[in-house]
């Protein structure tokens, strides 16, 4: 079950057990490297937000941390194992809103002058597109939850 | 004398994060409606209680990344208050961006009408 799991240091979830990973300090935070299980994401969703879930993608990896209140909370995770800060930006996703409208490109991680981010919004058209792969690859397409 | 400055750390403390945030939302609401010319010394004054509500939340939250995120919505607020004109973009944005702090803040949202939407 995964509520047994916390505290115990990085622990395995469901679905995708090998590449799914959990924060102790946060259970509610996923680190994920491959596509999340549905009623994974369903309970992230509606742990927080009810209609949507913050996350953190790292552009160079591949991956993602899902499912925290703040995205600051995902990029601690991130950080914590081994990612680089240039290489987080931070999103939102709303499921059952479509492929096109599912993500948000806002944080307030991404405001990174040095970068040429200037605002809490993603401007680099290259990295907003390594986002939506990485997004539909690993969260979703923007389909409603199950 | 600075705005809320009777406003202890300790009293603030009482209030959970989400009538934190929705008190200093309150406040960004009071600035949204404060964007005309006329209206720079109120919408200084408004800034100015947010980033003391603000301040007194950062010192009363130990949760590192919510520190961190907090001095980086922070810095946002700070931007508009310094600014000569007034940035409704800017606002609307950052009033967004404060909403999504908690789930219970975020139910507000609805209640936010874009610029010129």
């Amino acid at each position: 079950m995964e509520g047994e799991a916390a505290g115990a240091g990085l622990q395995m979830i469901g679905y995708n057990l090998q590449r799914t990973m959990r924060d102790p300090a946060d259970p509610g935070v996923v680190l994920i490297e491959r596509r999340i299980e549905p009623a994974t994401l369903r309970r992230l969703v509606e742990r927080h937000f009810e209609d949507m879930v913050k996350y953190v993608v790292d552009v160079e990896r591949g991956i993602a941390a899902v499912g925290g209140e703040l995205h600051a909370d995902e990029e601690a995770l991130l950080l914590a194992h081994g990612s680089r800060q240039e290489d987080l930006w931070g999103a939102n996703y709303y499921p059952g809103r479509g492929r096109a409208d599912c993500i948000e490109f806002t944080s307030l991680i991404n405001i990174r002058p040095a970068q040429g981010n200037r605002g809490m919004t993603i401007e680099d058209p290259s990295i907003r597109a390594r986002i939506r792969e990485l997004t539909h690859l690993l969260i979703g397409e923007g389909e409603p939850l199950p | 004398m600075t705005q809320h400055s009777s406003l202890t750390p300790e009293r603030w403390a009482r209030f959970n994060l989400d009538q934190q945030i929705l008190m200093i939302a309150n406040e960004m609401k009071r600035a949204s409606a404060l964007m005309a010319p006329a209206d720079r010394d109120s919408r200084s004054k408004a800034y100015e209680r947010v980033l003391r509500l603000l301040d007194l939340t950062v010192a009363t939250r130990p949760k590192p990344t919510l520190r961190r995120e907090l001095l980086r919505w922070r810095d946002l607020v700070a931007a508009l208050f310094v600014a000569s004109d007034a940035e409704p973009r800017a606002h609307d944005e950052a009033f967004r961006c404060l909403l999504r702090f908690t789930p219970e803040a975020s139910r507000q949202l609805a209640s936010i009408q874009s610029p010129g939407g």
